[in-house]
């Protein structure tokens, strides 16, 4: 099969694109072999611009799967990962918790399946633009998570993921989460690698034998899917997926090392990614396409000498806790942005309350601002990042939290009509 | 580029940090205005993409998109930068340059608010635009963009696409890119085939706006 | 070959995998439960059984519906065209009989027959 897919052609090309037609563009690089989509805003223009390439025969080979929902969209995607092929789809919010059902299968029989998410808020009330709380709502599938901050990121990202995903230790599934309309709609130059490079980047395409665990061949039949009673293993194949998102980390910053040394773009360890953190006092942490911007803002606020510096949250799943406790251990303040919700859990915003877990226990660690912002495509201003900077420096020299928190949260840029 | 940094310097000079907003303005910001099916957004693209093909190192072209439908008021924004890289996604607020695909939306107040100080508009129209009300330093140029989209017969379903004529009309205005680049994009875009009438109403444009 | 390295047989060509993956731990178990077919998975199910079909070979039409029908493929259809029960994993559940369309198989009761 791979012998036959060798007319793909690409090279080395810078272009003005769509965040959505870069996620398409990363698919067709990594030769997927089988899409499986069902069109949903913001993410219709990624099917789209496939389907284009499979019909205009850029993608020789690859089967493009039309299917009549995304519950089924992310079942054919289960059923082709299992004959041994590579597999791509994407969706965005209420999709998404359509696929839910089958998102567990796919982490049950560990198929390495990458998901482009572009983000939109859960309804009601009804909301298509950016928030992250689609893809974090999915947080117990088992599914690795990540998160784009730029159009090439989204690019980069969803190679690096079939590099950690196909790791023979690792088989997992995993999202690559953007925001929508913010990335998704917008145009940036993205540079399409040259096609031998990513060819010599991943891991080479699963062949007639399928994956090591699973494949579908009347040669060597197999049942899975079986029932296991309360008495028999299944905690411990419970085990074995988290040792595999544990183990992951170690593959992701692999899989950004070698990235960078193949195509020169650099992800900080690709867990997390630093930025004027050296001499910081008072930090970020963020994630999304805000830490775009927020690196802006840092360096603006720099200008008026205050030491601030910014963390990029690249990974939600596996979560990178050893990161996290060196950086909360590295500055005073540390305030954790969230673009998402976490109803009824400790701060309410769900990466927020994951570092207090992370931290939980270390002395000497930075106090914790949890903040939550930019929900449902609510437009953070560049402005508005300086401001939350300049609260966390505040609070660093006076001691004091900000006195308007909601339960220990600040909820920044709360309408407030005259 | 450098008439841009003056622009600014005069008109900061009753604030206080002046240069730093020079600095910043080593990003220009163009504002479209347009109604749905206009091809406003596409248009946004497009720039992108010439300023890159000119040669400026870093671009981002925002739609803003929400429930659009024919004849709704649209709003779309292209920033482009000759040596910073652009890290923000958040909308123009104070653009240097207003591209106004309908005049009768300068009717609407809250459009009209968007226009500030110092903005240079290119607008799509026969006869100049009322600029009652307009803040100072306002520099405006018109080009009969649907009078030459009429005269060629350059529609689609239901309109004049006017996103050709009116880019025609900017890149003279600012001399950011020429006819020949704009026909490098447009191949890249939409085909060979499809360029040559695209590229008599951008010339039709290119040589006929004019400032008032 | 480690210990965790166990479930990769199952890859292997058909004759060439384990009978049978015995695991100690969860570090030893492959990423998935699978089932490889073997003969009696989770067992003889010989000995469930309290009933025993009985084929009358002079009546049998040889239309193999007890074949068909049998749970746990303890039916063996033999070269010259009868059948046999597998009494090593027959479980007694007399769906056979029931199904058979001549009526020629009969259940009897185990300790009947070794009561004979």
């Amino acid at each position: 099969m791979s012998k036959a897919r060798k007319d793909f052609t690409q090279e080395q090309e810078t272009k003005i694109i769509k965040g959505n037609v870069s996620a398409a563009y990363a698919a067709k690089s990594a030769r997927v072999q089988v899409i499986g989509a069902y069109p949903i805003t913001p993410q219709t223009t990624v099917v789209e611009k496939l389907s284009e390439f499979v019909d205009s025969g850029s993608m020789p080979g690859t089967q493009y799967i039309k299917v009549e929902s995304e519950h089924s969209a992310m079942a054919s995607m289960v059923g082709a990962s299992m004959t041994g092929t590579r597999t791509f789809t994407a969706t965005s919010g209420q999709g998404l918790f359509y696929m839910n059902e089958m998102l567990h299968w796919a982490t049950g029989t560990r198929l390495p399946i990458v998901t482009a998410i572009a983000s939109r808020g859960p309804a009601p009330p009804w909301n298509i633009w950016a928030d992250f709380t689609d893809v974090i709502s999915q947080r117990d599938t088992g599914w690795m998570c990540s998160f784009c901050a730029t159009h090439q990121e989204i690019y980069d990202e969803i190679l690096m993921s079939y590099k950690v995903c196909e790791d023979y230790e690792i088989l997992l599934p995993k999202f690559v989460a953007y925001g929508g309309f913010i990335l998704s709609h917008t145009s940036k130059p993205v540079i399409i690698e040259d096609q031998e490079a990513v060819d010599n980047y991943l891991p080479p395409l699963p062949d007639e034998k399928g994956w090591p665990h699973i494949f579908m061949d009347p040669e060597r039949p197999m049942m899975f899917g079986n029932l296991i009673m309360p008495s028999g293993f299944y905690s411990e194949f419970r085990l074995k997926i988290h040792d595999a998102h544990m183990k992951a980390k170690e593959k992701i910053k692999n899989a950004a090392k070698e990235f960078e040394k193949s195509f020169g773009r650099n992800y900080g360890n690709g867990l997390t990614q630093q930025y004027k953190m050296n001499d910081a006092e008072v930090g970020m942490l963020i994630y999304g396409d805000l830490a775009l911007q927020m690196e802006e803002a840092v360096d603006l606020v720099r200008e008026e000498g205050y030491k601030v510096g910014m963390v990029k949250l690249r990974y939600f799943r596996p979560f990178p806790v050893e990161d996290i406790i060196n950086i909360a251990k590295s500055v005073k303040v540390l305030g954790v942005m969230d673009r998402a919700t976490a109803f009824g859990s400790p701060t309410g915003g769900p990466v927020s309350s994951e570092v207090k877990t992370a931290i939980e226990g270390v002395e000497k660690t930075a106090k914790i601002l949890p903040m939550i912002g930019g929900l449902g495509g609510r437009e953070v201003t560049l402005e508005q990042q300086t401001e939350q900077l300049k609260i966390l420096i505040k609070m660093n020299e006076t001691g004091d939290a900000p006195g308007d928190l909601f339960h220990g949260t600040l909820w920044h840029g709360k309408l407030e009509v005259e | 580029m450098f008439f841009i940094g003056w622009l600014v310097i005069i008109k900061n000079q009753k604030g206080k940090s002046w240069i730093k907003l020079v600095e910043s303005k080593e990003i220009i910001e163009i504002f479209f205005h347009g109604r749905g099916g206009q091809t406003a957004i596409t248009a946004s693209q497009l720039l992108a993409e010439m300023a890159y093909e000119k040669g400026f190192i870093d671009t981002i072209a925002i739609p803003i998109i929400g429930a659009e439908r024919r004849g709704a008021p649209i709003m779309a924004f292209t920033k482009i930068s000759e040596k910073k890289q652009i890290r923000t996604y958040d909308s123009v607020k104070e653009p240097d340059y207003m591209i106004i695909f309908d005049t009768s939306l300068l009717d609407i107040p809250r459009i009209k608010d968007t226009i500030k100080e110092g903005v240079i508009i290119i607008a799509n129209s026969p006869i100049p635009i009322d600029t009652t009300d307009f803040p100072d330093n306002v520099k405006i140029y018109i080009v009969d963009a649907t009078g030459i989209c009429i005269k060629r017969e350059f529609m689609h379903s239901s309109g004049p696409i006017l996103n050709i004529p009116m880019l025609g009309a900017f890149g003279k205005v600012t001399g950011y890119y020429d006819l020949e680049i704009m026909e490098k994009v447009l191949k890249k875009e939409f085909g060979e085939k499809k360029v040559e009438k695209n590229m008599i109403v951008a010339t039709d444009a290119y040589e006929s706006v004019k400032e008032v | 070959m480690s210990n965790t390295e166990k479930w990769k047989d199952i890859n292997k060509s058909r004759e060439k995998r384990p009978k049978v993956q015995e695991y100690k731990n969860w570090k030893e178990l492959p990423p998935i439960p699978i089932s490889l077919p073997i003969d009696g998975a989770i067992g003889i199910t010989g000995d469930w059984r309290t009933f025993r079909p009985i084929i009358d070979q002079d009546g049998c039409n040889k239309c193999g519906i007890c074949w068909m029908y049998c749970p746990e493929g303890s039916i063996i259809n033999k070269e010259d065209g009868t059948f046999e029960v597998d009494l090593t994993y027959c479980k007694g559940c007399g769906i056979c009989a029931k199904e058979c369309p001549t009526n020629n198989i009969e259940m009897k009761r185990e300790s009947d027959i070794t009561h004979e």
